[in-house]
Order: structure tokens, then C-alpha cells, then sequence
């Protein structure tokens, strides 16, 4: 399992200690997501995200210090069968827009043609999420394409194509809003009828 | 060598449908921020 505070999460916090933090919003939103990765600080979305977000009681904990550890509780309880494998804490309520690859993206491309275009925002600039590359859409054509920035926040180039069908999850100035920290896990498989219930402890030592 | 290290902790309890519960500690972890080379480094990865 790994988990990471978010490059903006870092920011965010930062910020707060130099008292500008004043329009920090609480992470409180927890998604969980069935698809594969290695949680990188670069990381805006969950992969493969299940709608809607949890909204999670939120409070002061204690651990080793009175009051050193902010602690997230939220519950989940699946309609079908489910494999969770990694989840994200977001400041908003609202899902991610989806889409999918429709022609494969080799190295190097600055053109992604979608499905879903109209998932997405109509302006510009805003984020999108590909496996755990993160990419930057300039401009639209309006139909299905989008003139894009690779590997921006600090990911990584993807070093092979990216096959068609391959799912694309909307990042900064989407309505994904921010997320704070994600975490990737071992699968665990919930059935109808069952529930799981997170506890999320960010402690500062 | 300053350090201001943050300490994410995740745990789970599942309950199934017939009623029994399951306890995911193994899905605890450990991570540090090192001011200094601004990384985060796994502290515990046996979990994974």
C-alpha cells in the first residue's frame, strides 16, 4: 500500500501555517476507485472512481499529542459487487468528469481524441488524469479533441501508447476539485449487502 | 537534517452481509515528509 499528501494538499497546508491559508477548504469528500496504480503526490484523481463521494465526519484526534492528528470516518456501502484498490480525500462533493481514450495516445502526442468530450469543461486550461499521467487540456475542437500538455503537476511521461477504451478522469478545474491524499491498496471485494467503514488519521509527529 | 514528518494511517472494518466483521489494520501505513529533500519516503512497505 502507498499512500501521499497531494502536490496541492502540500501547497495547501503550507499556506495555512503562513497564515494566507484562509480559503483552505476541509478535505471531508472520500471516493473510493477500482482501478490499479502507485499513489504519486502528482495524482489529482482516484482511478476508476465510484460516484457518488462519501461525505465523512471529520474532528480533532488525538494519538501521541493532544489534538495531533486530523481523523476522517467515512462508510460505504456498495449496491452490486465492487474491488476497491485505491481511494482519494477531496474538498468537493461533486465526481469527476469521465471519458475515454478514443484513438490511442503514443508518447509524445499533444492531441487526445475523447469520448465523452462533453463531460468536460468548455473552457480552458483544466486537468485530466490518464493512469497516473496528468495532462493539461489547452484547447477543444469542440467535438472530440483536445490539444493537451503532457505529463504536467510533476507526473510522469507515460513511456508506452495508451491503448483506446483507456479511461480519463477530469482533474483540476473540473468538477473534481482537489484531492488531498490517496492511498492505493490490496483489493477488497465487497458484495451487496455489505458495508466498509474508513478511518483516515493524518497525524502530525 | 530537519524533519516535519506526517503520519497517514488508513484503517478499515468490513461488515458483511450475514453480519460478521473483518478488521483491515494491514492497510495501516507509515510515510514521512524530510523537509530537507522534500520527498516522501515509505516507511513500511510490506504492507503494500
Amino acid at each position: 500500500m502507498n499512500s501521499t499528501l497531494t502536490t496541492q494538499a502540500r501547497s495547501s497546508l503550507s499556506a495555512v501555517v503562513l497564515s494566507s491559508g484562509s480559503g483552505f477548504i476541509t478535505p471531508k469528500y472520500l471516493e473510493l476507485g477500482q482501478g490499479f496504480g502507485t499513489s504519486m503526490p502528482s495524482d489529482e484523481t482516484t482511478w476508476a472512481p465510484i460516484s457518488p463521494r462519501i461525505l465523512c465526519t471529520v474532528s480533532q484526534a488525538t494519538n501521541s499529542t493532544t489534538n495531533d492528528t486530523y481523523r476522517v470516518v467515512g462508510s460505504y456501502a456498495p449496491t452490486s459487487l465492487v474491488n476497491l484498490n485505491n481511494l482519494g480525500l477531496f474538498t468537493t462533493s461533486g465526481s469527476a468528469p469521465l471519458g475515454t481514450v478514443a484513438s490511442q495516445i503514443n508518447p509524445g502526442d499533444t492531441s487526445v481524441v475523447v469520448e465523452g468530450y462533453y463531460n468536460f469543461p468548455n473552457t480552458y486550461p483544466f486537468d485530466i488524469q490518464i493512469g497516473s499521467e496528468v495532462m493539461t487540456v489547452t484547447s477543444g475542437n469542440g467535438i472530440n479533441t483536445w490539444k493537451v500538455t503532457r505529463n504536467t503537476n510533476g507526473s510522469s511521461p507515460t513511456t508506452c501508447g495508451i491503448p483506446v477504451n483507456t479511461q480519463i478522469v477530469g482533474g483540476l478545474n473540473t468538477t473534481n476539485g482537489v484531492m488531498f491524499l490517496k492511498a492505493d491498496f490490496s483489493t477488497i471485494t465487497l458484495d451487496a449487502g455489505s458495508s466498509i467503514q474508513f478511518v483516515i488519521d493524518l497525524q502530525f509527529i | 537534517m530537519q524533519f516535519l514528518p506526517v503520519k497517514i494511517n488508513i484503517d478499515a472494518v468490513i461488515t458483511r452481509a450475514d453480519g460478521t466483521k473483518e478488521t483491515l489494520g494491514a492497510i495501516s501505513l507509515f510515510k514521512k515528509v524530510n523537509a530537507d529533500e522534500n520527498e516522501l519516503n515509505t516507511n513500511n512497505p510490506s504492507q503494500k
